[in-house]
């Protein structure tokens, strides 16, 4: 794969897709993101980082038909590719080694 | 409320739409939009007015992160090719494509659009041009702005503006006592002969004193500059070379220094050469000698010929150097009344001596280009205003389907940068035309001429031109476009009667056009006026059918009058001989050509001269024949004849000025004596008196000569030259070639040349090219501003009687005649233009007081040229009118009343 380096953000993203599973598609990540960082995420960034990483193959998607009901939409859903969760595992175990036996800077 | 909701949603999809479509590609665009109205749902729980923001914010956030590179859209992705950049220069081209299609269906729009744009441009560019290489380009010497000329004036005279050279005494005092001036030189420059081994040639002559060059910042490119003693004359005599004439008539031979050239009998030894590109006062000096002054010159505070340059000291005012220097005089002034009193001194910026006289035309052509153009951002307004709403139908079913007003405004702006570009290039093609031709219309007088170019700064000049007109008609396109105004038209395209709103912008438009094409043909109209007068004036002379040589003998052989008599004598004795010739003569100076050398005089008998009162007269030595030859008529005794020779009582001829100043109105001046200041021992009498002659304009009023039979005199003709007249009906060249074959007979050094009729010449003289140059230019922009009026006008009541088609049908089905419609349009087109009349009178009348500087023999409130400027303008309005007026009559209101179903 090569380019192994996650950037924030991107984690952020996948972190997300992963919560939300068969929902994850746009505007429940943008959400989903804003509630869990307490930050505002533009729609764009979000965007464009799902494209990045489908180009990467850490994620995929499908389009989703409108359901029959209170007149939806299309949908275009995301899941995370195996090469996503073999990312965010090894993150994971990297920044558990480098915490392991710092004083927790947690607040007061 | 839910209706409102989904009329809401329909304009943000619109938008959302318009902004995405260069980005994305169909599905994807379609996702997005759907994902910020979910979005905005979700975020109205904070307020409508967040969600609101939030929605832009997140929309407009996206070209910009689709277009930062981050982007990993798939090339199929956006309009089926192209990535996020690519897509946005695909959606450009697209939009370039779009426009061309849109120009290219509507050509009467996009054609008198950029017919306007190349004239405009064209117009300002030029005149731009002419104003920025005269009046804004710096002289081309360091520091330029600290060279002034000294001037001595003549506080009692009645123009405080008389400059006078300067005396020899008053410059060396003023050069010791001022404490504001870091160096002062003195100068004069004249045309003289110079022989190199033998073959003599007319040069423009430098003479410098000793601080010149350095004052001016220049360096010799070779050799050396003059030594002290040089100055002195001491130490035989310099001469430095002009660079070019180096080239010229050297070769650029780097052996020169220390050659010997011939000039007026004297040898100089060639000591320098100037640099390339230096020139003085805007002309090339080919041969620059060393000027010094002797004791008696310095003690000279009579005679006032020096030009006078300085340099401000760093930090120094014009103002302050002016008040320096009137402290000056006022300290030397008690000294020496008889010369000082009423005369004082004047500080001149060097680039104000060099420019002063172009100065007002320059600046009334930039004022009226500046008109023209104004006037093409007025129609290509009222164009552009028309088409959109023309295209109203058009934008309806655009903005139905989905385009937004943003989308409607970048075609617009597209279309308006196109129309820019193309006509900005045709404009600058037309520019570089008219310059050219611009210069050869221009009058020699026109200082700097040479500086006139199409340089940067007028290429600036054109393009913010361009985009100024352009942009006019956009801004209005904008409130067409975006604005309610385009409600507003579309309503008025199905209402009875047009819009208040557009009718107002129509009346401002057309209004606007009629006052500024006023003004222009009147101010053209004065000009007109000032030429016909000038060309009316009585010269003093009769110009036709007089054929002029300039003879140059050479100086070193024939100084004095009695070796340069016989040759003259011969040289008219052939002319007189050659059939067909009623007169012939020579003169020193000659009218509208030369200038005037000036003595003081003093009649016998008659007190001494107050202080300060002038008595500078132009001295003319002339040979019999002269006045006849000229036509100049004797009003008073005899001419001067052949009897009148040396050892024969001296004699003079003065002119009816001359009698003026000096005699009482019952006064006969016949058999008075005169005398020169200089000669006291020498008295003429008055023996005749001719007409004034005007001798440098047209337009300036004679002043006092006297005539002196050149063969009493030792000194003879300066230099051995003078002009030669002959009264003929022959060609010019037909006398020419006698009076050189002749001469060549004689002595095969003498130099013929300069041959033109008088009537050329008075053509050619500065007032007259001048006022010519001036009344050409302004008569083309009044006609390109009439002719943009008239098409104004035109396409205006076009529009009116295309959109009132129903009321027109209506009317005539209700029994209106045709003559009756016609009739209406007129009336209401009439009102706009009588306004815009009104306007237009003000504004010339002003601009007239602009011009009074220019006008001659007119006053600026002429009331004959605003009539027939109000006449011209309301008539070619009225022709304007007329046509599609006529058009709506001849219309069959049954088929109107169809087409309206």
């Amino acid at each position: 794969m090569g380019n192994d380096v996650l950037g924030g953000f991107e984690h952020q993203v996948l972190l997300a897709i992963l919560r939300l599973d068969e929902e994850a598609y746009s505007v429940p990540i943008v959400l989903e993101l804003e509630r869990r960082t307490g930050k505002t995420v533009a729609a764009s960034q979000v965007y464009v980082t799902l494209r990045r990483l489908e180009k990467r193959g850490l994620v995929s998607s499908r389009f989703e038909p409108p359901p029959a009901a209170e007149g939806g939409r299309e949908r275009r859903v995301f899941r995370l590719e195996a090469a996503a969760i073999e990312v965010l595992r090894e993150s994971k175990r990297v920044f558990a080694r480098l915490w392991d036996g710092l004083p927790v800077l947690d607040e007061a | 409320m839910s209706g409102r909701g989904e009329a809401g949603e329909a304009r943000r999809r619109r938008i959302a739409e318009s902004v995405l479509r260069p980005f994305l590609g169909v599905r994807d665009r379609r996702q997005v939009i759907s994902d910020l109205e979910e979005l905005r749902t979700h975020r109205l729980a904070e307020g409508r007015a967040v969600a609101g923001l939030r929605w832009w914010l997140d929309l407009l956030r996206f070209p910009v992160a689709l277009l930062s590179g981050r982007s990993a859209v798939s090339p199929e992705e956006v309009h089926g090719s192209g990535g996020g950049v690519k897509g946005l220069a695909g959606a450009a081209l697209y939009d370039v494509r779009h426009a061309v299609r849109r120009l290219w269906r509507n050509p009467p729009y996009t054609f008198s659009v950029l017919a306007t744009l190349t004239v405009t441009i064209g117009a300002a560019t030029a005149v731009f041009s002419a104003l920025n290489g005269v009046l804004l380009r710096p002289l081309p010497h360091p520091e330029p702005d600290r060279l002034v000329r000294l001037y001595e004036v003549d506080q009692r005279g009645a123009s405080v503006e008389d400059r006078n050279p300067v005396a020899v005494a008053n410059y060396v005092d003023w050069a010791v006592m001022n404490t504001t001036l870091e160096s002062m030189a003195a100068f004069t420059t004249f045309d003289g002969t110079l022989s190199v081994e033998g073959v003599p040639e007319r040069v423009p002559i430098a003479q410098v004193t000793a601080e010149f060059l350095e004052l001016i910042g220049v360096e010799p490119v070779l050799g050396r500059g003059f030594t002290a003693s040089e100055y002195d004359g001491a130490d035989g005599n310099a001469v430095m070379m002009g660079y070019d004439y180096w080239q010229r008539r050297f070769g650029g031979n780097r052996g020169i220094i220390g050659e010997v050239v011939e000039s007026g009998g004297r040898q100089y030894t060639v000591v320098g050469v100037l640099p390339r590109g230096f020139r003085f006062l805007e002309r090339d000096h080919d041969v620059w000698l060393p000027w010094a002054f002797t004791e008696s010159a310095r003690q000279n505070r009579r005679s006032h010929y020096l030009a006078v340059l300085a340099r401000l000291s760093p930090g120094v005012s014009i103002e302050r150097a002016q008040a320096d220097m009137d402290r000056v005089v006022d300290q030397l002034r008690p000294a020496h009344p008889e010369f000082l009193d009423g005369w004082g001194v004047s500080v001149v910026p060097l680039m104000d001596d060099i420019v002063g006289s172009a100065k007002p035309a320059l600046v009334l052509l930039f004022v009226a280009v500046g008109f023209v153009v104004v006037l093409g951002g007025v129609n290509i307004a009222a164009a552009t205003v028309t088409r959109a709403m023309e295209a109203s139908h058009e934008t309806d079913v655009r903005r139905a389907i989905g385009a937004t007003g943003a989308r409607l405004m970048r075609e617009r702006v597209m279309e308006g940068m196109l129309l820019a570009v193309a006509g900005c290039a045709a404009g600058l093609g037309l520019a570089l035309v008219a310059t050219r031709g611009l210069l050869a219309l221009a009058p020699d007088s026109l200082p700097r001429a040479d500086a006139i170019g199409v340089d940067p700064v007028v290429l600036l000049f054109a393009i913010a031109v361009s985009v100024a007109t352009v942009l006019s008609g956009t801004v209005i396109t904008y409130r067409t476009a975006i604005g309610g105004l385009a409600g507003n038209l579309r309503a008025a395209g199905r209402s009875v009667t047009t819009s208040r709103a557009r009718r107002r912008w129509q009346a401002v438009f057309i209004g606007s056009q009629i006052a500024l094409s006023l003004t222009l043909l009147v101010s053209a109209g004065l000009m007109l006026r000032s030429l016909s007068s000038l060309m009316a004036v009585d010269p003093g002379f009769d110009a036709a059918q007089t054929v002029t040589v300039r003879v140059q003998l050479p100086a070193s052989r024939y100084a004095t009058a009695p070796t340069q008599g016989p040759v003259y004598d011969a040289l008219l004795d052939s002319v007189q001989a050659v059939p067909g010739v009623t007169a012939a003569g020579v003169t020193n100076y000659l009218p509208m050509t030369d200038g005037e050398g000036t003595w003081s005089i003093q009649i016998a008998g008659q007190p001494e001269p107050r202080a300060g009162e002038k008595r500078d007269y132009g001295r003319h030595l002339v040979s019999p024949g002269y006045f006849e030859a000229m036509g100049m008529r004797i009003l008073q005794g005899r001419g001067i004849t052949s009897e009148d020779r040396a050892g024969r009582p001296l004699v003079t001829v003065v002119n009816e000025s001359l009698v003026r100043r000096f005699f009482g109105p019952g006064e006969d001046p016949i058999g008075q004596r005169l005398y020169l200041f200089a000669q006291p021992a020498d008295t003429f009498e008055i023996v005749g008196v001719v007409t004034d002659v005007h001798l440098a304009s047209l337009d300036a009023e004679p002043t006092g000569a006297y005539y002196l039979p050149y063969r009493q005199l030792s000194d003879g003709y300066w230099n051995g030259a003078a002009r030669l007249v002959a009264r003929t009906g022959t060609p010019a060249a037909g006398i020419a070639a006698v009076v050189h074959n002749a001469a060549r007979n004689i002595d095969p050094d003498i130099l013929t040349h300069d041959v033109r009729t008088m009537a050329d010449r008075v053509a050619a003289s500065a007032s007259v090219t001048r006022t010519r140059f001036v009344t050409m230019l302004l008569g083309t922009f009044g006609a390109v501003a009439l002719a943009l009026t008239a098409i104004g006008v035109g396409g205006a009541v076009t529009q009116w009687t295309r959109q009132r088609r129903r009321e027109i049908g209506i009317r005539m089905t209700m029994g209106a005649t045709p003559g009756g419609v016609v009739g209406g349009l007129l009336r209401e087109s009439g009102t706009i233009v009588a306004g815009g009349l009104v306007a237009g009178l003000a504004g010339a009348i002003a601009f007239a007081r602009v011009q009074s500087a220019l006008l001659f023999g007119v006053t600026p409130l002429d009331a004959r040229t605003y009539v027939a400027g109000a006449v011209l303008v309301a008539g070619g309005a009225m022709v304007a009118t007329l046509v599609p007026a006529a058009r709506a009559g001849r219309t069959d209101p049954a088929a109107i009343m169809r087409s309206e179903q």
